[in-house]
């Protein structure tokens, strides 16, 4: 077992790596953070903006080869060092700690209601396959998975916020301002969760230990609590665990709307300002974030399934 | 109305029209008087069922009941009988015919006894039928002659017909037809008439009857159009009613808005806006954006003024050339201003700020670029003292490196308070900045809010407001919906399409104009050939109609520009350019055509996205409507720092960009993007900018920007507005075009 998981970590580890490796790289053919500092609107000759552009490049260390700056990074990233905010000029580290809190909670909310309101929707959708009550699943996992959360996110602003008044259309503050960002957020989850533990449902009632529970004369809810629901649980936990990260992805577009001073909200300033320590940071805390959560996954998969482990 | 008018009138005449000459095509033997009753019986009994049926259905009950028709009806008969179908369909079509329509009427009516040339013929002439003068009874006269004289009849004389369808015109003719329309239905009549050998009698019903028909259809005319200017009349008193008892209200409401004024405001308010500055340490950050906040917290030395134009001065007493120097500028501070934290402004703490803030990083020094033309920006700190020197506790001397014109730019500094920036740094001092403007800072969430509440101590005009927090909030939409939920009391960058919305639910709107131009700007290191031919410059010019997208895109608001980067009003604005290339499409074809493009050519662009007020609505116009004279766009919408990085690294292949540009420092310049081949422009400005006589310099300014227009080196679209949208208990709140905040003082 602990063979397994070092082997995982270092896969892991990797992974990250060549993430941020391609980030790194990436970013630089988007474009240039020293022209941001250069100011065109003013009266300046070609000769000034140029002066000007080689001076904050030199300032932000972007003079020197790229791949001695790739080099550079590693060796500051070791130490804990991630650099200076090129827009706010405090430790990027700083930035993404302050802004941390803010996303774990409303992740952790959305992750939740998408548990508390997918995994029931998915089973009893599985239980009543047919029914009025599976379509109306499937039709919100449908919507769930079509509908694009910029536009669900205005939308229920214009709802409960304009019209009704119970919600704060944008923010962090009081407990009401959660609300409307973490319900867009959870709706993909939803979506996944129901959809994916009504087919692992319906795969579990269609085995033949249910069968023979059910011969043996067994309460039906015995036959789904005990014995359905527990070994269909394994492919749902899979399904939950492995849909974590895609909250990571929609959690940009969701902070920015709500203006949610989160770790999002912070990447997307940072993409347009090009401010690359707080960008690779950022990258590199939803990248490692999304490996845990595989790497976790993996885990319990070992745990559970002892065939795993010595694979 | 005046098209419908048109077409009730021109049914008519073909209706008319087609009796006739149906009448006169079957009609060669002598009518034989047919049971009227059941024929008119018949047609009205379909026409009754088809009230509300299709025109084909009509047509189909008239057609059946034309079949059952004997044999030989009268003129009068058929005449009323396709006018009755044509009347009828008109009523169960009130949308109108369409010319197929009537054709098709015309057709089934006569029962194919007219060819569909003759039908086309009718129908397009009573189509093309419009008003025009009276035409008097000689001029019809001779016509009818004429007409009939080519004729020749056989069995009437050609003066026995003339004398009829004179007296017919004459006493008939009461409305205003063309000469067209008497035309062709005298020569009608008259073709068919000799044709077939008719009697005079014949002729007489004839013209008769086409005349009542054109009679009753002008009435009709005339009827509908009386009509339709009584209800015109009617809607319109309404609304000089409505009108009138809106400025009522408007009065009542504002003399109700300023009685409360005083109490009215509330005591903390919440402005939403797109983007937060980065810092707040004074002048370090650029950004348009953070002028909110900085000029909330900081005041400047000079200003800006809104009503002349012109820097001014603010926290300085006064400025200006040393008595008999050309290079050596005086500045006087006021002696009382006071920073929130009790220091005192003065002139060794002026230069005290100067030489913290210089020796910090090359980001924060970069901040004082406003003094570049008195220190060398490669050694500020080295070369400060030469340039700066204490007079006495209240004045200095700045001392210019060399012959300028911006020299006052320098004055638009925030001073900073030397004690406090001492001891906390710059870094420090973005979390704990003081200033001299009225409102302190209480704290702020980076990219989240700030929070400001009113200096007590201030020595102006108090605000009304007490606490400010201004919060970010990136989408537009978002913004607007948190106005609209009462969440944020004034929100900045209200987009244009909102806006009567917004007004039509009480919202108040302040449209600022700014000093910030867009323009598109041609020829770039004059690297792209075809633009090189000034021809083919001006043809971009004339192909757009940019009155039209400043009114849809920029939503009218801002100021249109006079193919010049300064608005009128501005330093330098050159009246003699207005109208210099007014939308003309085909002038722009010509000119591409001379200069060897008749064909077309594709022109490579780069073009901001979002960097500048609706750049790229903009830009996507414009080149729709160069496409329509032949000229294609190659569009590159680059990433905002992408495209400086191009721009600086000269690498941009480009021949069109979009810009934005703030001139009210420049005094007009489309310089840096000209055209680098242009010599004498270079010349012309770098003469500009050594000039100390202001007359003489605007007029050098005024001269450069006819040069610009004449060579077309830019086209120049409007400034950006800056549009505020808040609630009506905020009366008086502005904008000033440097998009600072104002709010109205106790």
């Amino acid at each position: 077992m602990t063979a397994f998981i070092v082997r995982r970590l270092l896969q892991a580890a990797l992974v990250i790596v060549g993430v941020v490796t391609l980030v790194f790289f990436l970013i630089r053919v988007s474009g240039d953070p020293a022209s941001l500092g250069v100011s065109l609107e003013e009266n300046r000759t070609q000769e000034e903006i140029e002066a000007e552009y080689r001076r904050v490049q030199k300032q932000l260390g972007l003079d020197r080869h790229i791949l001695i700056q790739y080099v550079l990074f590693w060796g500051r990233a070791a130490r804990g060092d991630f650099g200076y905010s090129f827009r706010y000029s405090i430790p990027a580290t700083q930035l993404i700690i302050d802004r941390l809190p803010n996303s774990l909670r409303l992740g952790s909310l959305a992750a939740a209601m998408g548990l508390v309101v997918g995994l029931p929707l998915g089973i009893v959708a599985a239980l009543n396959r047919g029914s009025i009550i599976d379509n109306l699943a499937t039709g919100v996992s449908v919507f769930g998975f079509v509908v694009p959360q910029f536009w669900l996110a205005i939308v229920l602003i214009i709802i409960f916020s304009v019209h009704l008044g119970w919600l704060p259309t944008s923010g962090t503050g009081s407990w009401k301002h959660i609300i409307l960002p973490a319900f867009t957020l959870s709706l993909g989850l939803v979506a996944t969760v129901a959809r994916m533990s009504r087919s692992g449902m319906l795969e579990a009632l269609s085995q033949d230990y249910v069968r023979t529970a059910r011969a043996k004369g067994l309460s039906e809810r015995l036959v789904i609590f005990r014995h359905a629901l527990r070994n269909g649980s394994i492919s749902v936990i899979t399904v939950v665990v492995s849909s974590l990260p895609q909250l990571l992805g929609t959690v940009v577009v969701v902070e920015v709307v709500f203006a949610w001073p989160g770790v999002g909200n912070l990447m997307a300033q940072a993409v347009n300002n090009r401010d690359y320590p707080v960008v690779f940071l950022d990258v590199l805390l939803f990248g490692t974030l999304t490996v845990l959560i595989f790497l976790i996954m993996d885990l319990l998969y070992a745990v559970v399934d002892p065939r795993i482990r010595h694979r | 109305m005046g098209h419908s008018l048109l077409k009730w009138r021109s049914v008519a005449i073909v209706a008319a029209i087609a009796a006739l000459v149906f009448a006169v095509a079957c009609g060669s033997d002598e009518p034989e008087p047919a049971p009227a009753v059941d024929t008119a019986k018949l047609i009205q009994d379909a026409v009754s069922q088809a009230q509300s049926a299709s025109a084909a259905e009509i047509q189909k009950s008239v057609a059946s009941a034309m079949a059952a028709q004997p044999q030989g009806a009268s003129a009068a008969e058929i005449q009323r009988l396709v006018s009755d179908s044509v009347t009828n369909a008109i009523a169960a079509q009130p949308a109108g015919l369409t010319r197929a329509d009537v054709e098709a009427i015309v057709t089934q009516s006569t029962e194919g006894q007219l060819s569909a040339a003759d039908v086309k013929a009718i129908v397009d002439q009573s189509v093309r039928a419009l008003p025009a003068p009276e035409i008097d009874v000689n001029q019809l006269s001779s016509l009818v002659n004429t007409a009939v004289a080519d004729a020749v009849p056989e069995g009437i004389s050609a003066d026995e017909i003339s004398n009829i369808v004179q007296a017919q015109v004459s006493a008939g003719l009461s409305g205003t037809l063309t000469r067209g329309d008497i035309e062709d239905l005298v020569a009608q009549a008259v073709e068919d008439a000799v044709g077939d050998q008719l009697t005079a009698d014949q002729v007489t019903n004839i013209v008769n009857a086409s005349l009542v028909a054109t009679n009753q259809a002008i009435e009709d005319a005339a009827a509908d159009a009386a009509q339709a200017a009584a209800a015109a009349s009617a809607a319109q008193t309404a609304a000089q009613d409505a009108q009138s008892s809106a400025q009522q209200a408007v009065t009542v409401a504002q003399d109700a808005q300023a009685a409360a004024a005083a109490e009215a405001y509330p005591e903390s308010i919440t402005i939403a806006v797109g983007a937060l500055p980065a810092n707040l340490v004074a002048n370090v950050i650029p950004s348009l954006q953070s002028r909110i906040t900085s000029r909330l917290i900081y005041g400047q030395l000079a200003a800006l003024n809104d009503q002349t134009g012109q820097i001014e001065p603010e926290l300085a007493e006064s400025y200006g050339f040393v008595e008999g120097s050309t290079d050596t500028i005086e500045l006087k501070l006021k002696p009382n201003i006071m920073f929130h934290n009790g220091e005192h402004l003065d002139a060794h703490g002026l230069l005290k700020s100067y030489e913290l803030m210089m020796s910090e990083t090359a980001e924060v020094a970069w901040a004082f670029r406003g003094l570049d033309d008195y220190v060398d920006p490669a050694d500020r700190i080295g070369t400060l003292h030469d340039a700066v020197t204490v007079v006495d506790d209240y004045t200095l001397h700045f001392k210019l490196r060399h012959q300028v014109d911006r020299w006052a730019n320098a004055f638009t500094y925030m001073p900073l308070p030397p004690a406090h920036l001492e001891e906390i740094g710059p870094a420090g001092y973005s979390e704990q900045p003081v200033g001299t403007g009225p409102y302190k800072f209480v704290e702020w969430e980076r990219d989240s809010y700030i929070q400001l509440t009113r200096w007590d101590d201030y020595p102006g005009p108090k605000p009304v407001i007490k606490d400010i927090r201004i919060r970010h909030v990136p989408e537009a939409a978002v913004r607007v919906a948190g106005l609209r939920a009462g969440e944020f009391d004034l929100i900045t960058a209200t987009p244009p399409e909102n806006v009567p919305g917004l007004i039509s639910e009480g919202f108040q709107i302040f449209v600022g104009d700014s000093t910030q131009s867009m323009y598109i700007g041609f020829n770039i290191y004059g690297r792209f050939e075809p633009l090189a031919d000034v021809r083919v410059r001006q043809a971009l010019l004339y192909a757009v109609d940019m009155d039209a997208m400043y009114e849809t895109i920029a939503g009218g608001y801002g100021t249109r520009l006079q193919c010049q980067i300064v608005a009128p009003g501005g330093f330098g604005y050159n009246e003699d350019l207005v109208g210099k290339y007014d939308y003309d499409p085909e002038k722009a074809r010509e000119l591409l055509a001379e200069a060897g493009y008749a064909d077309g050519l594709t022109i490579p662009a780069s073009v901001t996205n979002a960097r500048y007020f609706r750049d790229r609505p903009l830009m996507d116009a414009i080149v729709s409507q160069w496409a329509q004279v032949g000229v294609s766009v190659d569009l590159a919408y680059l990433e905002s720092s992408e495209w400086l990085q191009q721009l600086i690294n000269q690498t941009l292949p480009d021949g069109v960009m979009n810009i934005g540009l703030n001139w009210y420092l420049a005094d007009n310049t489309t310089s840096m993007w000209g055209a680098a081949v242009d010599q004498e422009f270079f010349d012309m400005r770098a003469a500009k900018s050594t000039m100390t006589d202001t007359a003489a310099r605007e007029a050098e300014v005024k001269r450069i920007a006819a040069h610009i227009c004449d060579n077309a080196q830019a086209l120049h679209a409007y400034t950006i507005p800056s549009v505020l949208a808040f609630g009506p208990n905020m009366p008086g709140v502005t904008s000033s075009i440097s998009f600072e905040l104002k709010i109205p003082s106790e």
